[in-house]
């Protein structure tokens, strides 16, 4: 039995609650992340993807990527060539090493640019609502009516083919659609009293926008920004296949699997190869947003 | 007499619908003594919510006034307004919406005084804060617990502790019990005329509940769609209500004595009208069973029937 | 006072135990409760936030969370059937045709697409025969007057309704079977106090009409004092004072310790207090309840005895109360004839 301490305020004496300590949300998301173990080895997972990424070079010569072997037509694995070779004789495992830079540029880039954006539009649209609220966003629903592909052909007719202009060609729609997701997101939050509060306090709009209204927002932006970059690295992939993307002998995840996807009859190993890697990435990033989130949400905590 | 710290004069609030405008507050006129409580009391959709943020600034007002001190606060600029926020304050009804779910009370009570720059170092912060949540009852050991992991009645007390931080002389309650279990509603309100005493504050407090408002005020303002159909003193508005909405409001209150029962059968019919483009005329007249033809000409206007005894009603005469 | 026949009892409540079990706790929710619904009486189920109101309520529907409500011990008796041993089959026979249900918020408790005819048609097509569309349409323009409704309003949809014509639709869905039991939880709780006044004027005067018993959830001692016959005030999950309006009401009469404190919580408008008496401190932690009386940390008058062991039940007639202070037939102030 507990609550002997009636000698306290006599209001607040009774619930047995235990004195929260305090300590930085760095370190609470930290406890939380340590304590579930998929979590931990989903970072880890993307982790040692960075520094795949990182140190591409010393794992692998460039070179590797994209000298041409006869003999290496689509061989099977072996010790020389842990991935085997793809059809026209490159090595496979320096071209899914070389080619993770420019897929998760790809990816990371267009989900970065993306999500911040349509942070900003949304929560602006959602909090200052009326007529700019209005405006913009029958401005992204136009958006979002035009595909990524002719996006991006119009921009590569425009400046050329190249990288860049793949991550803005990407960006661009998804910006529209997830900045409405935000926006009704925060008009939820924009309802509630404690904003009001806030006002009443003397806070400044764009502290409340920035201390008050994203901090409740945020576990949504993740999961948006973890879905976001799974797609965006594939929608890469898709765009570079028509020559939207990377210049030609680039290694690129999405290039090496459609190019294994048409000599899957002969050699199966390009495709289950690339696909391991790109499945793995895309979910250790889905998994650690969830537990991101989960970490971030204070209400949430101290449930196992 | 005591003199007055807040005064509303001719305060609207109207709303653009796509129906017509919506008038939450038409034509207020009330005013405030220092040190003591104006109860506004009204049924759901009167405006009163809406008339307590408008005198705060938080929704802008359509024309009128608003005297804090005799100082005209729409004719304040952005910076005047930001000093003028430390003197009033807000409780609300909602202990759950009410406080951001994403800081810890520590954070919640502390962040007035970081805007204002009341406190220099963060050593005072923490003693303030700690000051603060002993006046309102809270233990210390919550001051780093998050508002879900607390029950409505200490969540109260941190929309209190935040409110009082500023040290503000006058504070409006919107509805600050009624979310909350009878047994910690009337801690509450206990609270709340302690602090009353003991800093002097004014409210303007705002309710459905005619039983806490009668317990807690000085003086009362009854209003119906949108204006204030009736204003006395507590005891006076209970002991002698005059206009016919007040009265059947007192009726119909359930209480909680043997001898009650049977005794309200002549309830109000009806339900309050729309208050989007209202027609001339008592709001009440629809509902009252007194009305005749006078009353839905022309608005009435709130006269002084008896010393502080405000009424506008056709029946008790009119000019 | 009158004997009790057997077939005088709508509903009985036997040492009932319920609790909400999940991975990592036990919610004792209902704690051994014992009630007696007679025909036609109206009984109030009076208490805070938490006290287990509600999940007797959903026990007596047997509607309880499948996974998490675990009915532990005790039984119900409704018209002599077993609640507890009564197929889910048979139960669904029983709802909204003799046990109907009035729910707090008339907001979302009315399905928006429908219209309000359809909503009404729907319980009694379940659980009657008719003939045409034209019977259930006189049958449902009956229920609707009874409630207040104009018939040209049936074929309406719930936006169309205020707040009290919506409670008042729940109303008419909840007795449009003629039910032996209705329960009310908070059924004025969301409505404005005129309109509150209304409804409970139409709740009082169907109960004569339909005949029906009622159990009226509410914290509100007001609300109990304008329509029901007998009361019961429960703490964390226990009655700790049952008796007769009267019995509970009555000032001169003995109280538990908790129904003063309430009594005392509530601004009297007929005499001018500088402060109220609130009971101090909180509702205990239901996964983590006191020995002894469950009251004891917040009782004014708690002893050493209060704090372990069973408490007794002191009773008078029909007056019970849950605690130490006092004993059989020592319940009234003054002489009792």
């Amino acid at each position: 039995m507990k609550r002997t301490d009636s000698t306290r305020l006599p209001t607040t004496s009774d619930a047995g609650q235990k004195r929260r300590k305090k300590e930085t949300q760095l370190r609470q998301v930290w406890r939380h992340i340590r304590k579930h173990k998929l979590v931990m080895a989903a970072l880890c997972v993307i982790i040692a993807l960075l520094l795949m990424v990182a140190l591409a070079d010393f794992i692998v010569p460039y070179e590797m990527a994209v000298r041409q072997d006869p003999a290496l037509k689509l061989a099977s694995p072996s010790l020389e060539h842990p991935f085997g070779g793809d059809a026209l004789g490159r090595d496979l495992f320096a071209r899914i090493i070389h080619g993770s830079r420019v897929t998760f540029l790809l990816g990371f880039g267009a989900t970065i640019i993306a999500t911040t954006l349509a942070t900003f539009f949304g929560a602006s649209a959602a909090y200052i609502g009326g007529r700019y609220d209005n405006y913009l966003m029958r401005f992204m629903d136009m958006i979002i009516t035009i595909p990524a592909i002719l996006l991006a052909i119009a921009i590569a007719a425009g400046f050329g083919v190249g990288i860049p202009q793949l991550i803005i060609a990407i960006s661009i729609p998804q910006t529209a659609a997830v900045s409405r997701v935000i926006r009704s997101a925060v008009l939820n939050v924009v309802g509630q009293e404690f904003i009001e509060a806030a006002k009443a306090i003397g806070i400044g709009n764009l502290s409340i926008i920035f201390k008050h209204i994203i901090p409740n927002v945020i576990g949504l932006i993740l999961i948006q920004a973890t879905m976001e970059a799974a797609t965006n690295m594939l929608m890469g992939a898709a765009l570079g296949f028509l020559g939207l993307g990377a210049p030609i002998p680039t290694p690129e995840w999405g290039l090496i699997m459609k190019d294994g996807l048409q000599y899957l009859r002969y050699s199966y190993h390009t495709v289950l190869i690339t696909t391991f890697f790109l499945a793995v990435t895309a979910l250790s990033i889905n998994i650690f947003g969830d537990g991101l989130r989960d970490a971030l949400d204070p209400r949430l905590k101290g449930r196992a | 007499m005591s003199m007055i710290l807040l005064e509303c004069k001719n305060l609207k609030k109207y709303f653009d619908t796509p129906y017509g405008t919506l008038h939450a507050v038409d034509n207020v006129n009330l005013s405030v003594k220092k040190g003591k409580t104006l109860g506004i009391v009204g049924e759901s959709g009167c405006g009163k919510s809406t008339l307590g943020r408008t005198i705060l600034r938080l929704l802008p007002p359509t024309s009128g006034e608003v005297l804090f001190e005799g100082k005209n606060l729409f004719e304040m600029n952005e910076k005047q307004m930001h000093e003028m926020r430390k003197q009033m304050q807000i409780i609300f009804q909602d202990p759950y919406s009410s406080l951001n779910p994403r800081k810890t009370v520590y954070q919640t009570i502390s962040e007035p005084l970081r805007v204002h720059k009341i406190c220099r170092t963060s050593n005072e912060i923490d003693l303030r804060v700690r000051e603060l949540m002993e006046i309102v009852g809270l233990a210390e050991r919550f001051e780093n617990s998050y508002p879900h992991e607390m029950d409505g009645g200490r969540r109260q007390r941190i929309g209190i502790a935040r409110a009082l931080s500023l040290d503000p002389q006058f504070i409006i309650c919107d509805e600050p019990v009624s979310a909350l279990d009878v047994s910690i509603q009337a801690q509450i309100l206990n609270l709340m005329m302690d602090l009353q005493e003991t800093m002097n504050l004014t409210y303007l407090f705002i309710t459905h509940d005619l039983s806490v408002v009668k317990h807690i005020s000085t003086e009362i303002a009854v209003m119906y769609l949108g204006q204030i159909v009736e204003k006395a003193p507590s005891d006076e508005l209970f002991e002698k209500p005059l206009h016919p909405y007040t009265k059947a409001l007192l009726k119909a209150i359930p209480i909680p004595a043997l001898d009650y029962r049977d005794k309200h059968l002549d309830i109000l019919t009806g339900e309050v009208s729309s208050p989007i483009d209202p027609r001339p005329g008592c709001r009440f007249a629809p509902r009252c069973p007194n009305a005749f033809k006078a009353c839905t000409e022309a608005d009435p206007s709130l006269n002084e029937k008896s010393p502080q005894h405000f009424v506008a009603c056709y029946l008790y005469g009119n000019i | 006072m009158r004997e009790k026949s057997m077939n005088n009892e709508l509903l009985e409540i036997k040492n009932l135990e319920i609790q909400y079990v999940t991975d990592e706790e036990v919610v004792q929710a209902v704690n051994g409760i014992d009630l007696t619904l007679k025909r036609g009486e109206s009984l109030g189920l009076v208490g805070e936030t938490g006290a287990g109101k509600t999940t007797t309520a959903l026990a007596i529907l047997k509607l309880l969370p499948r996974y998490t409500g675990k009915i532990k011990n005790g039984s119900i008796i409704l018209d002599g059937m077993d609640i507890l041993k009564t197929s889910e089959e048979r139960m669904r026979k029983i709802r909204g045709n003799r046990v109907s249900m009035i729910f707090q918020d008339p907001m979302t408790s009315l399905n928006p697409v429908f219209s309000v005819r359809n909503q009404i048609a729907e319980v009694l097509k379940l659980h009657k025969e008719y003939e045409s569309g034209e019977a259930i349409n006189d049958e449902i323009a009956g229920i609707l007057e009874l409630v207040g409704i104009p018939r040209i309003r049936m074929h309406e949809y719930p936006f169309q309704f205020s707040g009290g014509m919506k409670q008042r639709v729940m109303i008419a869905i909840a007795i449009a079977c003629r039910p032996q039991l209705l329960i009310a939880d908070e059924p004025t709780t969301a409505l404005d106090v005129t309109i509150q006044a209304q409804v409970l004027n139409r709740i009082r005067n169907l109960k004569k009409e339909i005949n029906s018993s009622m159990l009226l959830i509410t914290h509100d001692l007001g609300v109990v004092a304008s329509i029901c016959d007998s009361v019961a005030i429960m703490y964390a999950g226990e009655i700790v004072e049952y008796g007769t309006l009267e019995d509970v009401f009555k000032p001169e009469n003995k109280h538990h310790p908790y129904t003063d404190g309430l009594f005392g919580s509530i601004p009297n408008l007929t005499v001018k207090s500088n402060r109220l008496n609130p009971i101090e401190g909180l509702m205990p932690d239901p996964t983590d309840l006191p020995e002894g009386c469950k009251f004891h940390p917040r009782c004014p008058k708690c002893t050493e005895r209060c704090r372990e062991g069973v408490i007794p039940e002191a009773k008078n007639g029909s007056h019970r109360i849950k605690c130490v202070l006092y004993r059989n037939g020592d319940l009234r102030g003054r002489n009792d004839v």
